[in-house]
């Protein structure tokens, strides 16, 4: 679970930082390797969230890809609970 | 009267309702509360979805969320599980939720009664209580920071979210502070500052983006209730601590945390500047808040928070919040009594609070208090990469607790006292422990007088 939760914070802040327009050509694939992750681990709503964040980001979908990114990290906040340093 | 909640009743308890309901008519409701906490009460109704009901003796139980209300049909002989002792806006909630059975005698007699209504009336007007394009700003001002990305961030955006943050005030405080927290974490990239966050500054934007889009969608219009504070009569209290704060979102300020006896129960007084103005820049700075502490502008009798310290006190006509806050209500007047006597300290006291759920939307940033006998600090070590001290914190009635200080100049001199005393274990003394967001933060040393550690 924590390799998964790293894994996708790291994707969220590489992607606030950078931008969903100028997202590096790795971005896709580490999605697709959290999904498998997460399939693995049977966390079917974060596995859904990444599938729906990598699609938008291959059709340049920039609106819709922002909107899963939000619920991508909603997502991994509720996983993790609370973290007094993040919030 | 439109319900927007369900009321889950057996059959004995509908009949009880039924007769009870006529004591319950508006007019009685306010002559017995206020008008204020009354249109309160009727705006937390709005805010539940189901109202579970039970009899018990002539009396009904009503479960509102988080409290229970035992309700009787002279209303001054009802209960409730908070905190207050007179007639709080939960027992007029209850109230309210039975006066609803009056002349429903044919309708109601069902096991369960269930029913959702909602007057258009009512939507319109929560309609217009929401600015909407205020919210579809934040949206699409934070869509387009995630287009275009945090780094691509300049100076002009932090005044944008600063403009955003104004225009939000008080009626959306959460996305102002956001708001603002955001401007500064563009300032501190712009500025190379080591305190700037990747993920920090990305999970602001997206929270903020979901607030907005939560609000808009209207899931979460309680997203937007302001705190009330309510009529608590009188509370005898021991203050075991004073600490000073700082936020992001631009507010410093200082806490006290009082012991209220007969409950057993920790509150908190808090006095919060903003130092975003020109005028008070310098209020986060430890002197001026050590100053601050030390004004006699409190309550009716200009009471000065540094003089409660260490003090049994006696709070006569307080008000007081759901997170156990006290107002500065100049209809409050303060008595100072004698020192603490260490032995009225329980052994509730020195038991570790559980950890709250987490809700993403509603997280509670409510403190929990609690006391380490003979305490001592260990394996103290200030890592200059990170800007930290890194100790560990044990005592009697715990195990070691790993707890880590970020160096600024509010946990200055709390850093020096842990670095002056490690090793040594405070014999016979307690330490007042805070626990925010999982993390913990030492407060005061409780001996036979209170050495408040971050002063």
């Amino acid at each position: 679970m924590e390799k998964v939760i790293a894994m996708l914070e790291d994707i969220i802040a590489d992607l606030g930082f950078s931008g969903i327009s100028c997202a590096g050509a790795n971005i896709i694939p580490r999605l697709k390797e959290a999904c498998s992750y997460c399939h693995e681990l049977n966390m079917s709503l974060g596995e859904n969230i990444c599938m729906m964040l990598s699609e938008s980001l291959s059709q340049g979908n920039t609106v819709s890809a922002a909107e899963y990114l939000c619920r991508l990290s909603c997502y991994v906040h509720c996983l993790i609970g609370f973290n007094s340093e993040r919030l | 009267m439109d319900r927007k909640y369900n009321v889950i009743a057996d059959e004995k308890t509908v009949l009880l309702a039924e007769n009870i309901a006529a004591n319950f008519d508006e007019n009685t409701l306010i002559e017995f509360s206020n008008k204020g906490i009354y249109k309160r009460a009727l705006k937390d109704l709005d805010g539940i979805s189901d109202i579970f009901a039970s009899c018990e003796n002539d009396m009904i139980k009503i479960t509102l969320s988080d409290v229970t209300v035992t309700l009787s049909a002279d209303i001054k002989s009802s209960r409730c599980s908070c905190s207050s002792k007179v007639i709080c806006r939960h027992i007029i909630s209850a109230a309210i939720t039975v006066s609803q059975f009056k002349g429903n005698t044919n309708q109601t007699k069902t096991d369960e009664i269930s029913k959702t209504a909602k007057s258009d009336n009512e939507t319109k007007k929560s309609e217009k209580e929401i600015d909407f394009t205020y919210l579809e700003d934040v949206k699409s001002t934070a869509v387009n920071i995630l287009k275009k990305g945090i780094m691509n961030c300049t100076a002009n955006d932090c005044e944008l979210f600063v403009r955003l943050s104004l225009r939000g005030g008080s009626a959306y405080r959460n996305i102002s502070n956001l708001c603002r927290s955001f401007s500064e974490q563009i300032n501190l990239m712009n500025t190379k500052s080591a305190d700037f966050s990747q993920i920090r500054s990305t999970e602001q934007i997206c929270r903020l983006y979901n607030i907005a889009d939560a609000l808009i969608k209207k899931q979460n219009s309680v997203l937007l209730k302001n705190t009330v504070y309510e009529n608590s009569g009188k509370g005898y209290f021991i203050c075991l601590g004073i600490y000073p704060r700082r936020s992001e979102s631009g507010y410093a300020g200082i806490t006290a945390i009082f012991l209220e006896k007969e409950l057993n129960d920790f509150f908190t007084y808090n006095i919060t500047l903003p130092d975003f103005y020109k005028s008070t820049e310098n209020a986060g700075n430890l002197q001026q808040l050590e100053k601050l502490a030390a004004k006699h502008i409190h309550w009716q009798n200009n009471t000065a928070v540094i003089q409660l310290s260490g003090k049994n006190f006696t709070l006569m006509n307080y008000k007081s919040d759901e997170r156990r806050r006290i107002s500065s209500s100049k209809q409050t007047s303060c008595l100072i009594g004698a020192e603490l006597d260490k032995s009225m300290l329980s052994d509730k006291l020195y038991m570790l609070p559980e950890n709250e759920e987490y809700d993403y939307f509603f997280p509670k940033n409510t403190e929990q208090f609690f006391l380490i006998k003979n305490p001592v600090f260990t394996e103290v070590e200030f890592n200059s990469i990170f800007q930290r001290l890194y100790y560990k914190l044990s005592g009697d009635n715990t195990e070691e607790i790993q707890c880590s200080l970020l160096f600024n100049e509010i946990n200055s001199k709390i850093i020096r006292f842990i670095e002056n005393n490690h090793n040594t274990p405070f014999e016979n003394c307690d330490l007042l422990v805070r626990i925010f967001s999982g993390k913990y933060y030492p407060v005061s040393i409780i001996g036979n007088k209170i050495i408040n550690i971050c002063f």
